[in-house]
């Protein structure tokens, strides 16, 4: 009695109200990646000084100092810049195989019913056939 | 418009499912399945391609793809019936508007179970059952209650409410409101609504925040975790990550913490503070434990999950170990270099806020060696790229900070108020639930609400919510040591009547058996004066018993009357009844308080402590005889008016004075010849007690507001010549108690007493001149008696009108 009531329900909320619960889901798994890896505060400083390390120029014309004045800003945003790609493509990876996942995810959903039926009977009908050996 | 029963059938297919399978199994169920996939899967592939043994193959297969099935069934569960039992949390946490007209998943749970009587559906529940029992009703008491005859609710009776979701906690209000049977219960176990309420939150609220936690997918949970690289485009303060600490060393996690109207609007204040285009630094002023670094903490959160303003999203929030950086550079040149560079490094980093607390110490600290950190940081703190959050007490903010009006103006202050009884009970909420589990005991709620007016009211040192929250964790100590396991509120005031000395709470035996009969004990000590003392003794019940504000003294008199006619002695007898002796009477006269420098002694200043300070921090639960207060300044009579109306007033040094456990007594001798030429007009003196203030007022004396602040206005009548002879017997019982100490003893004559009468008769002084007598001769005699060797200890002396002179007895 219970479980055919359950069942009869469950059916309706897997196959009508569950799909927008798993999609607030989903962009809350998206937003998670963006914030955790900062993807924009990172495009938006990609090429910015490494933590602020910066030669400042001194007073009056040498050829010396703006050399080194040149040399030590570029390499610091060179720095600051290899991190953040480094920590952009790792974030723009996960946040494709997030969207990915939650596309298979969706595509498996409309299955998942099927899905148990059919290894239930898969894994039952191995069993079987190992003990008839 | 939707009923109760209707909505819950929403919920009715999964609370069927956790009927019959609980949420903690289909856990074990989804763990349990997935091992079993996970290690028959691995077991295949081992079998199958690194052993060659193919034969067991579908074995391995079969087992991995049942275990797989019934995994994946568990997680299609789970997810469904997680479906229903979140639905509408975030609009009861209020993160968020939510579904309207439904309950919540555990207000359909309870009503489902027995939707035709909603009552025994409430009470049989675990939520029912952990509210009555915070209520201090025990099951036994519940049960019994359910099974007498009484009229049911049904739950198609009750309406949602359209506008949100409807829960466990509305449903228990519903009953106390519509439920007659139910508010008779409540009110027989002496549980008020509010405390039904309070109770109903406290296990609700708890119960949400529970439910909040396990939600790991929600945004809110997500959002508590810190970003990578978000601070790459700044700098590194390397020296000031030394020199910094842990926020939560300073924390009291007060309400402060969470989200509460009052954390928002204050935390909002700071950030709006932090967001100026130029010295955007901040000062949070509020008394010590009262909660600032938690409001910083709670910045921080905001600034975490990125709800706070945009000028401080970026921003890293460092604590200074002023201890250790003081304790690390113990000369001028040093310290001051080491605060450049701090300092240097924060304005190079572009997004620190540095956090200092009790500033006005670490100025003082600097200062004593010979640093100035006003004048050192000054650039720094107009600067556009640093910020500055200072804490400090309001005693340090007046005494130290405000005479440097250039420095303070570098900052915005924000000020933090004490936290309110109410406020406190919530805090105590989570300290309590913290030490239930620590102390195997149950704090019922009407016992935190006692903790908190208790601490409010008794306890002078410190202020709420922590000297609750010390209070608390005392009475639970007590209570685990004592092996009680449910804490109600007279363990509470018990505890807090041992600590203090004086009752607390509800009226005890004995202490009801002094409250009914205080005229007698007064009489005991005090000759005459009925109408006083009953006025007296009537004023001291009415306190007592709670009918008078909680934010006043306990009791206030303006004591007029001649001279010697018993009011010192009646203010020594109230020291003895309340405050178990004469020593608790503290006595101030108040003619030395006349000038113009009066308040500023009384008070005291930056430098040097006041003297009525002092005595209330000394002697916190005693009787302040204020003698002859109509001498006293103007100003120190508006001090009064503060003080008889809150109970409180700041010192000198913008410290809170409390002096709500004190009796206050102001003894004047205003109006003494109305009173006499009354009484020897034999007129009735009640009739007359109008006429007489009135008088007093018309002279300037007293204003009519400062008398109106005192809870009695007690008229104290000339002695009658039979009064003064009582005195005469009380004044030679003393004698003899005196002498005997020695080693004497004395008789006590009617001899002796018709001196003292006859020579210190005075209507107009009272029995003071019988006391002059009594040292002058009496005293004088017994001297002369011990020292000359005509007795030896142990012997009774004797005197009689022989051993006086004539001149001796001359009137």
């Amino acid at each position: 009695m219970v479980f055919s009531y359950v069942v009869r329900d469950y059916f309706t909320w897997h196959y009508i109200r569950a799909w927008k619960e798993l999609f607030n889901v989903w962009l809350n798994l998206l937003w998670f990646v963006i914030h955790f890896f900062s993807i924009p505060e990172l495009f938006h400083s990609l090429f910015a000084p490494w933590k602020r390390i910066t030669e400042e120029r001194k007073q009056g014309f040498s050829f010396e100092d703006i050399v080194g004045y040149i040399i030590i800003n570029l390499l610091s945003r060179l720095l600051g810049a290899t991190f953040r790609f480094t920590i952009l493509i790792a974030g723009l990876t996960l946040l494709a195989t997030t969207i990915v996942v939650g596309a298979c995810v969706f595509v498996l959903w409309l299955f998942a019913p099927l899905v148990v039926i059919a290894s239930f009977v898969f894994g039952f009908s191995m069993l079987l056939s190992y003990s008839t050996i | 418009m939707k009923n109760l029963l209707d909505g819950a059938k929403y919920y009715a297919p999964a609370v069927s499912l956790e009927s019959v399978i609980s949420r903690n199994t289909m856990y074990f169920l989804r763990t349990f399945f997935f091992i079993g996939t996970f290690l028959s899967g691995a077991t295949s592939v081992v079998l199958v391609f690194l052993l060659s043994y193919p034969h067991l193959e579908p074995a391995a297969l079969g087992l991995t793809g049942l275990f797989f099935s019934l995994w994946l069934e568990q997680v299609l569960l789970f997810s469904y019936h997680n479906s229903f039992f979140f639905h509408g949390l975030n609009s009861v946490l209020n993160i968020e508007a939510g579904p309207v007209a439904i309950p919540t998943y555990d207000a359909a749970k309870v009503v489902l179970k027995n939707p035709n009587d909603v009552t025994l559906a409430f009470c049989t529940s675990s939520f029912g059952a952990a509210v009555l029992l915070r209520c201090a009703i025990l099951p036994q008491t519940a049960a019994a209650f359910l099974q007498e005859p009484r009229q049911v609710i049904s739950a198609n009776s009750i309406v949602l409410p359209e506008d949100r979701v409807y829960t466990i906690i509305d449903l228990g209000i519903h009953l106390t409101t519509h439920d007659q049977a139910f508010a008779r219960l409540l009110k027989q176990q002496g549980v008020s609504f509010e405390t039904f309420v309070g109770s109903l939150r406290w296990v609700m609220s708890t119960y949400h925040q529970e439910k909040r936690r396990l939600r790991f997918w929600s945004k809110d949970n997500l959002s508590k975790t810190n970003g990578i690289g978000r601070e790459w485009t700044y700098g590194t303060a390397y020296m000031l990550q030394k020199f910094s600490r842990d926020i939560r060393t300073s924390a009291i996690f007060s309400t402060l913490t969470n989200n509460t109207p009052y954390a928002a609007e204050k935390v909002q204040e700071i950030e709006t503070a932090l967001s100026k285009a130029k010295t955007a630094n901040v000062l949070i002023v509020g008394e010590a434990g009262v909660g600032k670094v938690d409001l910083i903490m709670e910045m921080e959160r905001r600034i975490n999950n990125g709800t706070a303003l945009n000028a401080v999203l970026q921003t890293h929030i460092i604590v200074l170990d002023t201890n250790r950086l003081l304790a690390s550079y113990g000369e001028k040149q040093q310290l001051e270099i080491a605060l450049i560079n701090l300092f240097d490094e924060a304005l190079h980093s572009g997004n620190i806020i540095i956090v200092i607390e009790n500033l006005s110490k670490v100025l003082q600290e600097a200062e004593s060696l010979g640093v100035y950190i006003p004048e050192l940081l000054d650039e720094y703190l107009a600067s556009l790229f640093i910020r500055v959050i200072a804490t400090d007490t309001p005693e340090g903010f007046h005494s130290v900070l405000e005479p440097r009006g250039g420095f303070v103006r570098r900052f915005t202050e924000v000020l933090i108020e004490t936290a309110n009884v109410s406020a406190t009970t919530r805090v105590l909420e989570g300290v309590a639930l913290a030490n239930e589990r620590r102390y195997n005991t149950i704090f019922t709620y009407n016992s935190l609400e006692a903790i908190a007016t208790a601490a409010d009211r008794y306890i002078v040192e410190g202020v709420m919510p922590d000297k609750a929250i010390k209070l608390l964790i005392e009475v639970a100590t007590k209570a685990a040591a004592e092996g009680d396991d449910l804490i109600d509120p007279d363990f509470v005031y018990q505890l807090v009547s041992d600590k203090t000395g004086i009752p607390a709470g509800p009226i005890k035996d004995e202490e009801r058996d002094l409250l009914l009969h205080l005229e007698e004990k007064l009489h005991k000590q005090v000759i005459g004066q009925e109408q006083a003392l009953d006025a007296i003794a009537r004023t001291m019940r009415r306190a007592r018993a709670g009918i008078q504000s909680a934010d006043k003294p306990i009791g206030s008199f303006l004591f007029l009357g001649p001279t010697g006619v018993g009011k010192t002695e009646t203010a020594k007898a109230l020291a003895n009844i309340f405050f178990g002796g004469e020593q608790n009477m503290r006595r101030l006269d108040m003619s030395e308080f006349s000038g113009g420098d009066a308040l500023f002694r009384l008070l005291g200043d930056a430098g040097q402590s006041g003297i009525l300070p002092d005595i209330l921090r000394e002697h916190p639960y005693c009787v302040l005889l204020l003698d002859e207060f109509e001498k006293a300044n103007r100003s120190v009579h508006d001090l009064f008016l503060q003080v008889l109306d809150e109970g409180v007033f700041t010192d000198g040094r913008g410290s809170k004075v409390n002096a709500r456990n004190t009796i206050i007594i102001a003894t004047s001798n205003a109006g003494s010849q109305l009173i006499m030429r009354t009484v020897e007009q034999r007129q009735e003196l009640s009739h007359l007690s109008e006429s007489i203030i009135d008088g007093i007022i018309r002279d300037g004396l007293f204003r009519p507001e400062l008398i109106n602040r005192f809870d009695s206005t007690i008229i104290f009548e000339p002695l009658t010549l039979t009064e003064q002879s009582q005195v005469a017997g009380l004044m030679l019982s003393g004698l003899r108690h005196r002498v005997a100490e020695r080693g004497y003893d004395i008789a006590l004559t009617s001899d002796l007493l018709e001196i003292l009468v006859q020579k210190g008769y005075s209507p107009e002084f009272g029995a003071r001149p019988m006391q002059r007598v009594l040292q002058d001769l009496v005293e004088e005699k017994v001297a002369q008696k011990i020292i000359a060797g005509e007795v030896q200890v142990g012997d009774t002396i004797t005197l009689s009108k022989s051993d006086f002179t004539e001149a001796e007895l001359a009137v």
